[in-house]
C-alpha cells in the first residue's frame, strides 16, 4: 500500500510518499505491531505483554496519535510530546494495577512527524523513539540508523562489554529498558532535523532488524524500482524479513518526502569562515 | 523527630521546621535569623535557605549544615538532601550503615542526596540532654533527627503557619523556656500567625541517639560528592573581580546551585550499567532463546521510574524559581519567546535529546557567516545563559554598558536583559523581558 500526501506550512510544502506493511510472521500467532502512516505522523509501535495486551497497547498508541493531529497539517513539537504522554496514560490504563514484570502491557514507539518549530513556522522532521523499534534515515545512497535502541544489549554495547555482532545473539537481546506504559513518566529520545529538499525515513519493528542486516535493508532500498503498480518498498522489506525467518511480527513504514519552498540551499550549505586567519599569524621558519 | 542540644547565645543557631533542619555558626543577628526562619519554615526549596546564607557573598558565608528529608525510600528510611559548608560535622545513619559528610576542605559547600536515611546529627553536642524540637530557631551545639512516621514526605508544610516574626530565643544560655508542667505543647498551628511561642518542648528524657553510635559499617553511599571540577568552576566564578554584590551576585548564585546539583544528583554511568545488567538477567533466562518475544524487565522499569520521580521533583523546584519569561528579538525581524531552551542557527537541528525538553529552533536562513547550529539560549534558574555551539565564526555578546566580548567556541556565559548577541553577518539577537 502506497499513499501520497501534501503537508504544507506557511512557507514550505512537503510531498510525502509513504508505504507501510505489517505481518504476523512465521512463528507468532498474534500481530502485536501497529503502525500509523497518515501525514503528518508516521510511526510503528511494537506491543508486548501477556493476555493479548500487547496488541491493545500498540493500537492504543496508534489511536492516540491518529486522533491528536489533523490530517495534512504540520504538527508541533509540543503536540507530539503531548501525544507521547497521553499514549503512556492510555497504555497504562490497559494493564491492571497489580500487573508487574511481563504481564505489564507496553509498547515501543518509533516515528517521525513533520512539525513546525517556533513562531517562524519553520518545517522540521521530528523523530521520536522509545524502545527497540528503529528509525533510519536514507539519502538514496546510505542508510543511517538515527535512533538508539533502549535495550539491555545496547547498554552493554555502549559499555564496551559486547560487540554489535554479539548483541544479535545475546540472550538478553529482547529486553528493553524503556517502553510506553512501563512507568508513570515516559521519556522519549527526540531529534529535530531541518526539512531538506529530499529526505527518506524508515521506521520498523525489531522483527525486521533481527532478520535483516543494515546492508541488506540498504540494498533493498537502493534496488527498489520506482513503480507505483508493483509492490511497495515496505511490502518488499516485510517479505524479505519473512523469507529470512520471520520469527517476530514485522512492521515497516517508509516515508519519502520532497519539500519545496525552503530557503536553505542544500547544494551550497557550508558555513564560510569570516576572517581568513593565519596569513599574519604564521611563524615563519628562520631559514 | 528532631532534637537539639542547647548552647550559649551567639555561637551556633539551629533553625528547625518539620523535616528540615539548619545548623549555622553565626552571631546574634535578628535580621538574618528572621530571614533564615522564613526560608526554612515556609516550605520553599532547600536552595532558598542556601541563598539566604550566601547572600553576603561566598567568603562571608558562615559554616552551616543543612538537612532535609524529602520522600520515603522504598525499603525504609528517607531520601535526604544535605548541604554542608565548613567544619560542622554531619553524621548520617542509613538503613545499611553510617556515613558522614565533611566539607572542611571544600571552599564552597558539599551537597549530597542520600537514600534510606534513618537518623542524622549535625554539630557536636556540648550538653548531654537533648531536647525535642518541632519548629524553632534556638542556640544549639547540635541538631539530630531520627526517622519516624510523622515525618512522612514533605513535613515542612506542617509548620508553615508558624510566625515569621522571629520566634528567636535570644536570651543567653541554654534550654529555651519549656512549660514545666505540661506534656509536649504541640499547638495545632493556627493559620493566623500567633504572636510568640516557638514550639519548643522538653521531653522527659531524650536519649542521645543510641542507634547512631552502635552502627558501625563501611557502607558506601550511592550519591556523589561535588566533583572537583565543579568546585573549580565555582571558585573561578567567585573570584570574578567585577561582580558587584547587587547585579551579578544572584546570577552567579543560581549557576552555582545548578552545577552542584548536576554533579551531586546524576548517578555515574557505570552504576547505570551495573543496575541494568544484573536486573535484566533473570527475565531473560525465563524468556528462553529465539522466541522472538520482546519482554520488558520490570525491575529496570522500577529503578528508572524512581530515578525519574526524583528528577521530576528537582525539576519542580526549578520551575518555581523561574517565573521570569524572556524574549529574543531578531535583527532580521520577529520576536521569539524564550521559555527554557532555544537554538539559533542558519539551519538548526536537535540530536537525541531526552527528558521531554525539546529546544525551540530559530532559523536565520541565508547568511553563511552563521553556522547551522550557532548559539543556544537557555533559561537556567531564572537567568539567560548563552552558549556558543562551536560555531565557525564565534559569537559576540555585549552586556549593557560593557564592551563587546567574544565567546570562544563552546563557551557559555549568563547574560542580562538588553544584552545584544551578535552572530556575525550583521545578525543580532537582543534578550528582552516578555
Amino acid at each position: 500500500m502506497q499513499t501520497t500526501a501534501t503537508i504544507a506550512s506557511a512557507q514550505a510544502s512537503s510531498n510525502v510518499v509513504v508505504s507501510a506493511a505489517s505481518d504476523t510472521g512465521m512463528v507468532r500467532s498474534v500481530n502485536e505491531d501497529s503502525y500509523l502512516a497518515a501525514g503528518p505522523i508516521f510511526l510503528v509501535a511494537d506491543g508486548m505483554g501477556g493476555h493479548n495486551a500487547g496488541d491493545q497497547a500498540s493500537q492504543a498508541v496508534r489511536a492516540t496519535f491518529g486522533a491528536a493531529f489533523p490530517a495534512d497539517e504540520p504538527a508541533t513539537t509540543a503536540g507530539v510530546l503531548a501525544a507521547i504522554k497521553s499514549s503512556n496514560v492510555a497504555v497504562r490504563a490497559i494493564s491492571g494495577d497489580d500487573s508487574v514484570g511481563r504481564s505489564i502491557s507496553g509498547t515501543t514507539l518509533a516515528g517521525v512527524a513533520l512539525v513546525t518549530s517556533g513562531e517562524s513556522g519553520l518545517l522540521h522532521w521530528m523523530a521520536f523513539n522509545i524502545g527497540d523499534s528503529r528509525i533510519y534515515s536514507w539519502d538514496g545512497r546510505s542508510l543511517v540508523q538515527l535512533s538508539v535502541d533502549h535495550s539491555a544489549v545496547q547498554e552493554l554495547v555502549e559499555a564496551g562489554v559486547i560487540t554489535d555482532e554479539e548483541a544479535q545473539l545475546h540472550p538478553d537481546r529482547n529486553v528493553i529498558t524503556r517502553a510506553i506504559g512501563a512507568s508513570e513518566h515516559v521519556d522519549a529520545d527526540v531529534w529535530l532535523l531541518p526539512a531538506l529538499r529530499r529526505q527518506a525515513f524508515l521506521m520498523c519493528s525489531d522483527g525486521l532488524t533481527k532478520e535483516l542486516g543494515d546492508e541488506q535493508i540498504a540494498r533493498i532500498l537502493a534496488e527498489h524500482p520506482d513503480d507505483p503498480e508493483g509492490p511497495s518498498l515496505a511490502e518488499v522489506l516485510v517479505e524479505a524479513a519473512l523469507a529470512a525467518g520471520g520469527r517476530d511480527n514485522v512492521t515497516v513504514v517508509v516515508v519519502e518526502s520532497i519539500t519545496t519552498g525552503l530557503e536553505i540551499d542544500a547544494d551550497n550549505d557550508e558555513t564560510i569562515e569570516r576572517v581568513p586567519h593565519g596569513i599574519f599569524e604564521d611563524t615563519r621558519p628562520r631559514s | 523527630m528532631l532534637t537539639y542540644t542547647p548552647a550559649a547565645a551567639g555561637s551556633q543557631l539551629a533553625v528547625v521546621s518539620g523535616a528540615r533542619a539548619l545548623l549555622v555558626r553565626m552571631g546574634d543577628d535578628a535580621a538574618t535569623t528572621a530571614a533564615l526562619w522564613k526560608a526554612v519554615s515556609t516550605g520553599e526549596s532547600i536552595q532558598a535557605v542556601v541563598e539566604v546564607l550566601a547572600s553576603g557573598g561566598l567568603f562571608s558565608t558562615p559554616p552551616f549544615a543543612l538537612f532535609q528529608a524529602t520522600a520515603g525510600t522504598p525499603g525504609g528510611g528517607f531520601d535526604v538532601t544535605c548541604i554542608v559548608r565548613g567544619d560542622i560535622p554531619l553524621e548520617l545513619t542509613t538503613v545499611s550503615g553510617s556515613d558522614s559528610i565533611d566539607a572542611s576542605g571544600v571552599s564552597t559547600w558539599v551537597e549530597r542526596t542520600v537514600p534510606a536515611v534513618v537518623a542524622f546529627r549535625a554539630g557536636v553536642p556540648e550538653a548531654s540532654g537533648a531536647l525535642t524540637i518541632v519548629g524553632a530557631a534556638a542556640w544549639a551545639s547540635s541538631v539530630a533527627w531520627t526517622a519516624s512516621d510523622s515525618d512522612t514526605a514533605a513535613a515542612p508544610a506542617a509548620v508553615a503557619a508558624a510566625p515569621v516574626s522571629t520566634p528567636v530565643v535570644s536570651t543567653p544560655a541554654a534550654p529555651p523556656v519549656a512549660p514545666p508542667a505540661a506534656p509536649p505543647v504541640v499547638s495545632p498551628p493556627p493559620v493566623a500567625a500567633p504572636p510568640v511561642a516557638p514550639a519548643v518542648v522538653a521531653p522527659p528524657i531524650a536519649e542521645p541517639e543510641p542507634q547512631q553510635t552502635t552502627q558501625i559499617a563501611e557502607h558506601t553511599i550511592a550519591a556523589q560528592t561535588v566533583t572537583s571540577s565543579a568546585i573549580d568552576d565555582m571558585i573561578a566564578a567567585a573570584a570574578e573581580p567585577e561582580s558587584p554584590s547587587g547585579g551579578y551576585d544572584s546570577l552567579f548564585e543560581e549557576t552555582m546551585m545548578r552545577s552542584i546539583e548536576d554533579a551531586a544528583v546524576r548517578p555515574p554511568s557505570d552504576d547505570e550499567h551495573a543496575e541494568a545488567v544484573p536486573a535484566a538477567a533473570p527475565e531473560a533466562e525465563s524468556s528462553g532463546d529465539h522466541d522472538g518475544m520482546t519482554v520488558m524487565s520490570g525491575d529496570i522499569a522500577k529503578l528508572r521510574a524512581s530515578r525519574k520521580n526524583r528528577k521530576a521533583a528537582a525539576a519542580a523546584h526549578d520551575d518555581s524559581d523561574a517565573p521570569v519569561a524572556y524574549t529574543l528579538s531578531l535583527s532580521t525581524g520577529g520576536v521569539e519567546s524564550l521559555d527554557d531552551l532555544a537554538l539559533v542557527g542558519r539551519s538548526p537541528s536537535v540530536s537525541k535529546v531526552s527528558g521531554g525538553q525539546v529546544p525551540k529552533l530559530i532559523a536565520i536562513p541565508g547568511d553563511q557567516d552563521i553556522s547551522r547550529n550557532h548559539v543556544q539560549f537557555a533559561v537556567e534558574g531564572g537567568t539567560v545563559v548563552v552558549t556558543d555551539l562551536h560555531s565557525r565564526n564565534g559569537t559576540t555578546i555585549t552586556l549593557p554598558g560593557k564592551p563587546p566580548q567574544l565567546l570562544r567556541q563552546g563557551e557559555s556565559t549568563s547574560v542580562l536583559v538588553d544584552t545584544v548577541v551578535d552572530l556575525g553577518g550583521g545578525v543580532t539577537i537582543t534578550v528582552g523581558h516578555a
